[in-house]
């Protein structure tokens, strides 16, 4: 995986390409009111344009609200999911015996289907904030500890002769070595992670709710108010990209002088 | 990588962790039914989920039929589609140039967002929900198909372009072959994503298929249904995995990548 996705994304960089993305949206713009002229199509199965962006506008305050409520699902279970992570992947790397109970568990759940739960949760929890919040947690969780545990394992083993050689204790080993190590395949993971917590809460919100993003999406959907249904994911595109750019971010801040971090560009796959 | 997944591998004997762990994981939901007297409506015994999920294989096979159909569908879908394009991108580079950033800004978003509107558009029978499976794993397998015919050690062009060899035999002998173990990556990713795409088509809007009976089981507040049908998701989705590397062992055995492990599969 690490290769994968590299070639195209040092492609996608600069600002020549910034002016390709704005052709192509603005050839997408173009196909999309010539199909509605060409084939008349009403705004209920396709609206134009233009009725979106007035739709965003004119129900900014309606979107603001809801957006609020699915970003603070989001972002409470991507922090529970760091907060777990950390200390499990800490366990996972310190126990030889942890890993060898927790690691095959995690691999195999790595391939579940993990949204089929949810409903469960919302059967358990009821219909407020903590089925969402868990659900983002559990979808975000996977990610973040299983890079973690990669990146503290895939040490270098002359940096760790070299620590032992000064007589390093291994709790030093760990923080001076392992932990640093980690952090850029921890923000790897932070990257899907946010994304898949995003995933999560709309999803949790398709399933039952009152608010939120993907509360809005089935109401519109429902009504038939397409344009509405439109606007949402537009904001939804945005929030996606900022959560994305943020812990992006965060990750040049931190890790910047890592050699990783210079060569590394991944594609992140999210559903 | 390959360090998290390499217990897999690893000697015999500490398989016995697992099944320890899995067996007190067991023990403990056992425990905590009986100590604490939860209602069988709200989580029931690990035998009595065992013994339901039997019982309701009558209910689940139907259902699970259809289910299976959308995702492969979909997948072949996404894999024909998804092969046609990337050689055409490779092949044209201004149409690459056009098309990628707007592909890759598409991959931070929530793509699921729009399957309701699927629905609006083709109704409630197959179609949506195979087009959600497409969509969902169309993306996948097409970055990686890209980068596998693009990724290629430059002596093997030159080595071929010494020897005279056309663009057209290049890429026939050169580049495609390199990229199928890429494409089987994006594939195994794919399958597993164009399941949930399938139960998320389901859960939309629908009157078959095992996330229809998921909801269903929901709305009649009917746990033990629920159980079996996520007991039925984790094997079906086993199983699409399973498949498609078989398939990769056997079409690109040749490939170091097809000695197995290593690759991460992060999804919903």
């Amino acid at each position: 995986m690490k290769r994968i996705g590299r070639s195209i994304l040092s492609n996608a960089a600069g600002i020549s390409n910034f002016l390709y993305l704005l052709i192509a949206l603005l050839g997408f713009v173009l196909v999309w009111y010539g199909t509605i002229y060409l084939l008349s199509v009403p705004n209920f199965l396709l609206p134009k344009p233009d009725v979106v962006i007035r739709e965003i506008i004119f129900r900014a305050p309606l979107l603001c609200r809801h957006m609020q409520v699915t970003l603070n699902e989001t972002l409470l279970g991507f922090f529970l999911a760091i907060v777990v992570s950390v200390p499990v992947s800490v366990a996972v790397v310190w126990w030889k015996p942890v890993e060898k109970t927790l690691v095959p568990i995690m691999v195999f759940l790595q391939t579940v289907p993990k949204i089929a739960v949810a409903p469960l949760f919302i059967v358990w929890f009821g219909f407020g904030y903590v089925p969402k919040i868990l659900i983002s947690f559990l979808l975000a969780y996977f990610p973040i500890v299983i890079e973690m545990i990669t990146g503290m394992r895939d040490v270098p083993f002359e940096m760790l002769d070299l620590a032992k050689s000064m007589s390093a204790t291994a709790f030093q080993q760990f923080v001076k070595i392992r932990i640093p190590n980690s952090l850029p395949y921890f923000f790897n993971g932070l990257k899907l992670g946010m994304l898949l917590s995003l995933t999560g809460a709309i999803t949790a919100e398709f399933m039952g709710s009152t608010e939120g993003l993907g509360y809005l999406i089935m109401y519109a959907n429902v009504r038939l108010n397409t344009p509405l249904l439109f606007a949402v994911l537009i904001i939804l595109l945005i929030l996606g990209k900022v959560a994305y750019s943020v812990v992006e971010w965060v990750e040049r801040a931190a890790v910047s002088w890592h050699v990783v971090f210079r060569e590394r560009e991944k594609v992140q796959f999210t559903v | 990588m390959a360090s998290v997944t390499e217990n897999k591998r690893g000697k015999k004997k500490d398989a016995i962790y697992p099944i320890l762990g899995v067996t007190g994981l067991l023990a403990c939901w056992h425990l905590a039914v009986v100590l604490f007297a939860i209602p069988e409506y709200v989580l029931p015994t690990p035998h009595v989920t065992a013994i339901h999920f039997f019982q309701n294989l009558g209910i689940l096979y139907p259902n699970a039929l259809a289910t299976v159909y959308e995702t492969f569908a979909g997948l072949l879908l996404a894999i024909s589609f998804s092969i046609v394009f990337s050689v055409i991108v490779v092949w044209f580079r201004p149409i690459e140039k056009l098309v990628m950033p707007v592909m890759v800004l598409l991959q931070t978003t929530p793509k699921i967002a729009v399957a309701p509107l699927f629905l609006v558009w083709f109704g409630l029978g197959f179609l949506p929900k195979i087009i959600i499976s497409f969509w969902l794993a169309y993306f996948p397998i097409v970055v990686n198909m890209i980068t596998g015919l693009r990724d290629i050690h430059p002596e093997m062009i030159d080595l071929s372009r010494s020897m005279s060899a056309s663009k057209l035999q290049t890429f026939l002998k050169v580049r495609f072959p390199n990229s199928l173990p890429y494409l089987f990556t994006g594939v195994k990713l794919g399958g597993i994503v164009a399941l949930l795409g399938a139960i998320l088509g389901e859960y939309v809007g629908a009157d078959k298929g095992l996330g229809y009976l998921i909801m269903w089981a929901n709305n009649s507040y009917d746990v033990k249904l629920l159980f079996s049908v996520v007991i039925a998701l984790v094997l079906i989705g086993k199983a699409i995995f399973s498949i498609i590397v078989l398939i990769e062992k056997h079409t690109i055995s040749w490939h170091v990548s097809a000695r197995g492990g290593g690759e991460k599969f992060f999804t919903a």
